[in-house]
């Protein structure tokens, strides 16, 4: 009764409320722009803001586009954070248009000074031909690299399942990855940055990570570790050598914690190295000013017992990206713990939705 | 003697009367030992209130006005419930109308502190102990906050995606739309 009494909803000025941005010189244009169901609520002493946008962008450059990042920006809210919201599998020729939505939730103080609350702009964009166009401030070259080759080489390893073993082969294939990321351990994660964990029942203790080694990583897991209380983690670290010919700019690693039940889960990645160039044979770390907690099944705590780390993705100084090859991902632990690529995630979808042929007609198209 | 109406006896405590009935109230409060004994259980009450401060992410301060104009609503509903009694008579230290008027400032603070952070994942993160800037994945969304201030990125059609964390200060979580077989990946940045 209380909050129906508060709350006070209105539909939001959005010509106020959101600047989209895009270069003059943009390969993509925007040709709508539908704001909806946006609209602000006073609640209490808070303002909350939903803005549901609808973005129409059209590809007005000569080269077909594979994806896009749009930086979402709300300074005067969070002064640190932004976000960002990524199309990627595109297959946007010239000409074409495609859709981008963009849902996003603002709590901020009544007393606001004015201005946009949001700012939409393009951080990035990947032609099919790997170049890439954009103030990248997110490090989105990298990430739609990264995707761009999965998608390449996921498509390759579905059409040589194809050739090699039929259409049976292929729907075999496509069950059992669905199989897979049904059955995939998942695990909650809340990253505080910059902070202390707070005080924890257990005593902290500094463990050491272990190594899966990749074949053909352009650079070597020397060492690493974290500090541990409970199902809590804070300043991991990890030492890498650049075993590669060329100048490494970003090494990835993928983390795998373990539990006292001896259950394993892909955490997440971690920024062993990034920004300045790792020349070939050098070595470095970059520790992490981070705090995180683990949780499963609604917020049971996930007391960690082990960890382990492996190169999920490295940046080479041109800007070109390695990423572990099909087989380095089918081994046993891994394939039970990695989620698929998005064009995975994308291709199986397609044959659960549109059947097996969809699927083989989708695999020619390039 | 004529014993001062509560509701001005409690907006006296919280010094909300007007000019006129601040000096009519506390010219009878100078004579009146009863009405002085309620004034002190409100003005107790409001030290409790503000106490509730040191509580992280509420933001009682911004609440405050809407409380104040909540309570003079709870004291008017616990007018409705009986009839008065005549002032004539000495009253009890517990009265229907004061437990109807304390339960609507009991109500109002449960939906203040609802109301103010309504994010489903509060508990969790105050029981982690974690503060400052951060990042967590809950059923509507990836969600940054930083003091009680929240940026969240919406799941796309209720659908919770592939969830990753990057140790660097980042949570990520990518779509399949069932439909059209768009991909869509979010991040929110705290760096």
């Amino acid at each position: 009764m209380a909050a129906a009494a508060w709350a006070q909803e209105a539909r939001l000025d959005v010509r106020s409320s959101v600047k989209i941005d895009l270069p003059a010189d943009s390969p993509v244009a925007l040709i709508s722009a539908n704001m909806g169901e946006s609209r602000a609520s006073a609640r209490g002493g808070a303002m909350m803001l939903d803005l549901n946008m609808q973005l129409m962008l059209r590809n007005v450059g000569g080269r077909s586009i594979r994806g896009l990042t749009l930086l979402v920006q709300a300074q005067e809210v969070t002064p640190g954070g932004r976000a960002s919201a990524t199309q990627t599998s595109l297959d946007v020729v010239p000409g074409a248009t495609f859709p981008v939505a963009i849902d996003v939730r603002l709590l901020r103080p009544l007393d606001n000074s004015g201005g946009p609350l949001v700012e939409v702009a393009l951080d990035g964009l990947l032609f099919d031909d790997l170049n890439f166009y954009g103030p990248n401030r997110l490090e989105s070259r990298r990430a739609l690299t990264a995707w761009e080759l999965e998608a390449q080489r996921d498509r390759k390893h579905f059409k040589a399942v194809l050739a090699a073993e039929g259409p049976e082969g292929l729907q075999r294939r496509m069950l059992d990855s669905l199989a897979r990321q049904e059955e995939r351990p998942r695990i909650d994660v809340v990253v505080a940055r910059g902070q202390a964990v707070g005080s924890a029942a257990v005593a902290e203790r500094r463990a050491r990570f272990a190594f899966l080694k990749l074949p053909e990583a352009p650079v070597e897991l020397l060492a690493g570790s974290a500090e541990i209380a409970g199902n809590q983690a804070r300043a991991p670290r990890i030492e890498v050598r650049n075993v590669s010919p060329r100048p490494v700019r970003h090494v990835e690693v993928g983390w795998i914690v373990r539990d006292r039940e001896g259950r394993e889960f892909l955490a997440g990645s971690l920024a062993a190295w990034r920004s300045e160039l790792l020349q070939p044979g050098e070595t470095g770390e970059r520790p992490q000013p981070t705090a995180l907690r683990f949780s499963r099944d609604q917020g049971g705590p996930v007391r960690l017992e082990g960890m382990t780390g492996f190169v999920s993705q490295v940046e080479y100084g041109d800007g070109s990206v390695w990423v572990p090859g099909r087989a380095a991902i089918e081994s046993a632990r891994l394939a039970r713990l990695l989620a698929p690529s998005p064009e995975e995630q994308r291709l199986t979808n397609l044959y659960r939705s549109r059947g097996l042929k969809a699927l083989i007609e989708e695999l020619k198209k390039f | 003697m004529k014993h001062a109406e509560e509701t001005s006896l409690a907006l006296w405590a919280g010094g909300e009367l007007g000019p006129l009935d601040r000096w009519l109230v506390g010219r009878h409060l100078t004579r009146c030992a009863a009405c002085r004994g309620e004034v002190e259980a409100f003005g107790g009450a409001r030290v409790e209130a503000a106490s509730l401060n040191a509580l992280p992410e509420i933001r009682w301060d911004r609440l405050g006005p809407e409380m104040k104009a909540n309570i003079r609503l709870g004291l008017s509903a616990g007018e409705c419930v009986g009839p008065r009694t005549p002032l004539e008579q000495q009253r009890p230290l517990v009265t229907l109308r004061s437990v109807v008027a304390w339960a609507s400032v009991a109500a109002v603070l449960v939906a203040g502190i609802w109301i103010q952070d309504p994010g489903p994942a509060r508990g969790s993160r105050e029981m982690s102990g974690m503060t400052g800037v951060v990042l967590e994945a809950t059923p509507t969304g990836i969600e940054l906050s930083e003091g009680g201030q929240r940026l969240i990125l919406m799941h796309p059609r209720g659908s919770q995606g592939t969830l990753s964390f990057g140790a660097q200060g980042v949570m990520r979580a990518g779509y399949v739309d069932a439909d059209s077989g768009h991909v869509t990946i979010h991040h929110v940045y705290a760096q």
